[in-house]
């Protein structure tokens, strides 16, 4: 079985949100000086999903895919360190600042060009933009099946078993592979890797593929090519008003906030 | 062309993986802290992720089953565990008898005892000291004398960390007397010589000695009444043991600097924190005043400098360099790391006032530990002689 993991580089998500900032002229966010790149949380968990899978089939070969700048290797590395085989970086200027259509256009054209991809798998969302529409978008453009928010994961002969995170509980569901998978943090915490296997990430090979290497160009890349228009990037603000009851007794406060409530037709 | 300050990748994951394998242990550090104050019991269970992780196998060549990913990497693991407010415990004797057996084992010794330390089935102690021969290592009487197949060795030990937890212990005896050395007219460096030792051997008896303020490993003194210990186990040559030794230290300092820029980093961040929330007029942090802030800064200029130093040496012994050099670089990041780490610790003390002394902060706790590392492995004193002496060629006065 193949594998590939997406994986994305992401701004520390330990940082407060509070101290980025927006440019609402630009429409982007500005991270606080400093700030480091870390793996994106639900992506690491998309990666022990993939080390579950070939804990139970040893022969499983898992590679790693992001797409950035160099610096993303830091990630991929990881991953490689963690227990994947190879290593995948598509880099280009072209791919900066796609939307998400695009980017799902990038990724499903690089599986394609894997060749003999049986399953991929995606954190649930990266935790960045919280959009959560990579994986569904590669299964789209794939036109394969998308198993999405899976708390466990598994392969019974070609068939992918997916336990859905529901609000009320949760769904078991099943598709024949080739598919996609997006993995929840119910799934469990990722393994660390050991140091005897960051010491074996220098012998696997991460491969560098361009926009020309996966043959698309400014006109599928570019920004005429966008099916999304990113209106206004602002801050939301939320007004709280807090509002003590009065009364001599714990019963005539709980009367009076009952008044209050039925007053906002709220009960 | 070649200066480069930044850790290699692989170097900044050993830091992050670290890092996440104590994550689960995040709950429990109180219990282990506890657990080492009373005496009792030992943290198997944090040992063996430690293990697991590969920190045991980090000096172990990978036929022998480590990694061997180096000193640099292991030190950069010993900050990790200490900047999140753990301890190395065994770990910091157990890396540098690893060194010993490296690098003066045979290959039956190599086979017998590095896989078992690696995988953490195993685990050593180091016995050098004695009531007479603390400093002045050279001045140990402890004696093995050969028997057929064994050697019967017969003395004292004292402050022994973790002789109650470890399964061997790497002994630091004379095969030559002192007297014997005067008749011959020998050196007072020959005559040393290195045994690995059954911790359990018949004739050895361990007495705890009391430290009330350490949350470290238990401390014990060791007699030697007739303990016989196998030829087999003899590490090196006989009688010429103080090389070995000597050299296995340099790599125990740069891991107790290691522990100091770790402890600095922890206290540092505590005292940070603190002072970004804590507000005593109106509403002003205490950070924003300099006679807090401007200590913690100099802490952190501190840091930067020992951190620097402590990977210098670290990748010189790695590096092969030779091991006096080692030695120095050693010395001096082992001499700023330790004196780091008080100050550290203290300054996080002052910004926290009174609470700097409550148990829940850790900080007193961290302070004695801060405090031990002037003192051992080796004292700021005996550093300053070395530099002295090494380094700028003045005359030795001992």
């Amino acid at each position: 079985m193949h594998i590939v993991v997406c994986v994305k580089q992401v701004p520390d998500w330990d940082i407060p949100p509070s101290s980025f900032k927006i440019d609402e002229s630009l429409k982007q966010v500005v991270p606080p000086p400093g700030v480091v790149d870390v793996p994106s949380q639900f992506d690491m968990i998309g990666v022990e999903a993939a080390m579950l899978l070939k804990d139970e089939a040893p022969d499983t070969k898992v590679t790693i895919m992001s797409m950035g700048p160099e610096a993303v290797q830091d990630t991929i590395k990881k991953s490689l360190a963690m227990g994947g085989d190879e290593g995948l970086l598509l880099n280009d200027t072209l791919f900066e600042d796609l939307d998400w259509y695009q980017l799902a256009l990038v990724l499903s054209t690089a599986i394609k060009k894997l060749e003999s991809v049986d399953l991929v798998i995606c954190g649930r969302q990266a935790v960045d933009w919280d959009m959560g529409v990579a994986g569904s978008g590669i299964a789209e453009l794939l036109g394969w099946p998308a198993l999405t928010i899976g708390k466990s994961i598994k392969v019974n002969d070609g068939t992918l078993v997916l336990e859905r995170v529901l609000m009320d509980g949760f769904e078991t569901v099943e598709a024949q592979l080739p598919a996609v998978a997006t993995i929840s943090n119910e799934l469990g915490e990722p393994r660390y890797p050991k140091l005897q296997q960051i010491m074996q990430v220098k012998k696997k090979q991460v491969t560098v593929w361009s926009a020309a290497d996966l043959g698309l160009d400014d006109s599928q890349l570019g920004a005429d090519a966008r099916k999304m228009t990113l209106e206004r990037l602002y801050v939301p603000v939320t007004a709280v008003e807090c509002e003590f009851m009065e009364g001599d007794t714990p019963e005539e406060k709980a009367q009076n906030l009952a008044k209050k409530l039925a007053e906002a037709k709220l009960i | 062309m070649s200066l480069d300050f930044t850790l290699s990748d692989e170097h900044k994951l050993v830091q992050t993986s670290v890092g996440q394998m104590l994550d689960k242990f995040e709950s429990r550090k109180a219990e282990f802290r506890q657990m080492a104050k009373d005496g009792k019991g030992f943290p198997e269970e944090l040992w063996q992720e430690y293990a697991q992780a590969g920190l045991t196998g980090a000096l172990i060549p990978e036929e022998y089953g480590g990694n061997n990913m180096g000193l640099l990497a292991l030190m950069l693991g010993f900050e990790t565990v200490c900047t999140r407010g753990f301890s190395p415990g065994l770990l910091l004797t157990i890396c540098m008898d690893t060194c010993c057996i490296v690098k003066n084992g045979n290959d039956e010794q190599k086979e017998r005892f590095l896989p078992k330390i690696a995988d953490g089935s195993i685990k050593f102690c180091f016995a050098i000291t004695e009531p007479n021969a603390g400093t002045n290592a050279l001045q140990i009487e402890t004696h093995a004398r050969r028997d057929g197949d064994n050697y019967i060795i017969n003395g004292q030990k004292t402050f022994i960390s973790g002789a109650d937890v470890a399964d061997y212990m790497l002994l630091v005896v004379r095969t030559t007397t002192a007297k014997e050395l005067k008749e011959r007219g020998q050196p007072k460096a020959y005559g040393m010589s290195l045994f690995i030792v059954d911790t359990k051997s018949k004739g050895m008896e361990k007495t705890p000695i009391s430290i009330p303020l350490s949350d470290e490993l238990n401390q014990f003194q060791l007699f030697f009444d007739d303990m016989e210990v196998p030829a087999e186990n003899l590490l090196g040559t006989e009688n010429e043991g103080a090389v070995a030794m000597f050299n296995s230290l340099n790599p125990e300092r740069i891991l107790a600097a290691a522990i100091c820029t770790g402890m600095a980093q922890s206290a540092l961040t505590k005292a940070v924190d603190y002072a970004k929330e804590r507000k005593v007029f109106k509403d002003t942090p205490i950070g924003a005043y300099q006679s807090i802030a401007h200590p913690l800064a100099e802490v952190k200029i501190d840091l930067d400098a020992a951190r620097l130093m402590t990977q210098r040496a670290a990748w010189a012994y790695d590096t092969g360099v030779d091991p006096q050099t080692v030695g120095s670089y050693a010395n001096m990041a082992k001499f700023l790391a330790a004196e780091l780490a008080i100050k550290a610790v203290d300054h996080a003390i002052e910004t926290h006032g009174g609470l700097g002394f409550a148990e829940e902060t850790g900080l007193i706790n961290q302070w004695s530990g801060a405090r031990l590392f002037r003192t051992a492995p080796v004292s700021r004193e005996m550093i300053l002689n070395y530099v002295s002496e090494w380094n700028l060629g003045l005359p030795k006065s001992y």
